[in-house]
């Protein structure tokens, strides 16, 4: 310690040390490692600790280079801030206050309008007067435990929560990442299901191609169901794909799986037996081109329409392509 | 690797040399940084006669950022979730670089001694708490029993 300063509640520092305590602190306030009181006023050098450290300094370690040389910098660190007047990376003065915009609900720092995360604007350094914490996974939490698309879904989620708990590795590189990548994996989930909602079209639609296409009898019900369900489950099922399945997790990720892919499910049955019908009736509406017959033209008797379902059935065609592939 | 800083070798000589009664924390072979962690459930507690494994990381930011501590034994504890994360105000909020490895798992064998179901992890563990403490804190004893007996 050859910078030593004290705090208003009496404690002593080195002052690289409690000035990376300060600046790195990600609280609302700035606090006394020691005792943990608000510290309002910078910790002021303690010129009698450092006149009596360099004399036990010199009797203990005599004249060590090493040390001479980490002491010139560490005063010479000291005596810039001082006169440059960033003492303490100038946490004790700047200040700014979070405000968050109407627009998209982030909170910004009122002198740059940097986005906040925390308690210290990463952009301009200054620390946030008012409290920003409630932005955490807490809070993320409870907005998906209130969303009602989320609750249905509740139950496929907790299973693969449960499958972290069997798979995160006990080596220290991932057991960081594993805790942490849990919180983005909330966040995924809201941003997810966020999607799913604003298009819900293309599935319904989808749908009705799908049904008017393959003209046959199919099991129409548990098909519905599946469709539904099929965009939600289907991230799902990638998270816990991730993971090792283990557990009480396997059965409801393979439910996921085949809820997943409801087109492919119907292709396995249409291949066996019904090969032939499907020959002739879907590759015909399924041209390569996307152009479809004169009789879809007939049964739906406006060109405006034809053109949206070319696209639609293409999308659907491509599906199909992929799932066959498999 | 860098260099390991002069605190963690401190802390880790005197946790061996001197440890804490009823817990102990030996540091990897192969990273000096990850401890793999023992501490006995305290006496009194549902957690009596069992031997919990955690393991402690300590970030690159250490003692700036606090130490990443997880349960490695199923607990059945209400702040304490099945990720075997812990709800503990040291290990976030009030994490102060004052604080130590020893005093950090010292917290832990507190928090397994006066579990708080009013701020919980596990929700339903604390509800459990809650309505019927006498058979969550039969459950707990069960699974110490289950989980974290000496082998």
């Amino acid at each position: 310690m050859y910078v030593p300063v004290m705090t208003t509640c009496g404690h002593n520092y080195c002052y690289d040390c409690i000035s990376n305590w300060l600046v790195s602190n990600n609280a609302s306030e700035l606090t006394c490692p020691q005792c943990r009181s608000p510290l309002e006023h910078p910790p002021a050098l303690n010129a009698t600790l450092q006149h009596l450290l360099s004399v036990v300094i010199e009797i203990g370690a005599g004249s060590d280079p090493q040390l001479g040389r980490t002491r010139a910098q560490s005063i010479a660190q000291y005596k810039n801030d001082v006169e440059n007047n960033i003492l303490y990376k100038d946490v004790f003065n700047n200040t700014a206050v979070a405000v968050v915009d109407d627009d998209d609900g982030v909170a910004r720092c009122s002198n740059c309008h940097w986005e906040v995360e925390g308690d210290v604007c990463p952009h301009c350094n200054a620390r946030m007067r008012n409290r920003t914490r409630e932005y955490d996974e807490d809070e993320e939490e409870e907005i998906l435990t209130d969303d009602s698309i989320q609750r249905s879904f509740s139950g496929a989620r907790n299973s693969s929560t449960t499958v972290r708990a069997d798979s995160i590795s006990s080596s220290e590189s991932e057991y960081g990442e594993d805790l942490d990548s849990d919180t983005d994996y909330v966040r995924d989930f809201n941003r997810n299901v966020g999607e799913s909602r604003s298009r819900p079209a293309p599935f319904g639609s989808a749908r009705d191609i799908l049904n008017r296409i393959n003209a046959q009898d199919r099991r129409q019900n548990s098909e519905d169901e599946d469709e539904n369900d099929s965009d939600l489950n289907s991230f799902i099922v990638d998270e816990a794909e991730e993971d090792e399945l283990e557990e009480s997790s396997y059965t409801s990720s393979r439910e996921g799986k085949s809820a997943r892919v409801p087109v492919r499910l119907d292709d396995s049955d249409n291949s066996g037996d019904e090969d032939k019908e499907r020959d002739s009736d879907f590759w015909e509406h399924n041209d390569e081109d996307g152009f479809a017959s004169g009789d879809n033209l007939d049964s739906d008797g406006g060109a405006d329409e034809d053109t949206g379902r070319k696209i639609k059935k293409r999308r659907f065609q491509v599906i199909e392509d992929s799932d066959e592939e498999d | 690797m860098a260099s390991l800083p002069k605190r963690i070798i401190k802390e880790t000589e005197r946790l061996v040399s001197d440890p804490v009664p009823g817990i102990t924390a030996i540091p990897h072979e192969d990273n000096l940084r990850y401890f793999e962690v023992t501490i006995e459930g305290p006496e009194q507690s549902p957690y009596e006669n069992g031997v919990f494994g955690l393991e402690l990381f300590l970030p690159d930011d250490y003692p700036m950022e606090a130490p990443k501590v997880r349960f490695l034994t199923k607990i059945y504890h209400p702040n304490i979730d099945r990720l075997g994360r812990i709800c503990l105000d040291v290990l976030k909020t009030n994490w102060s670089p004052a604080l130590q490895i020893r005093t950090v798992l010292l917290s832990v064998q507190a928090l397994l001694a006066s579990p708080n179901p009013n701020d919980p992890l596990a929700n339903d563990v604390a509800e459990d708490w809650l309505q019927h403490e006498d058979a969550a804190i039969a459950k707990a004893r069960e699974w110490t029993k289950l989980y974290a007996t000496r082998q």
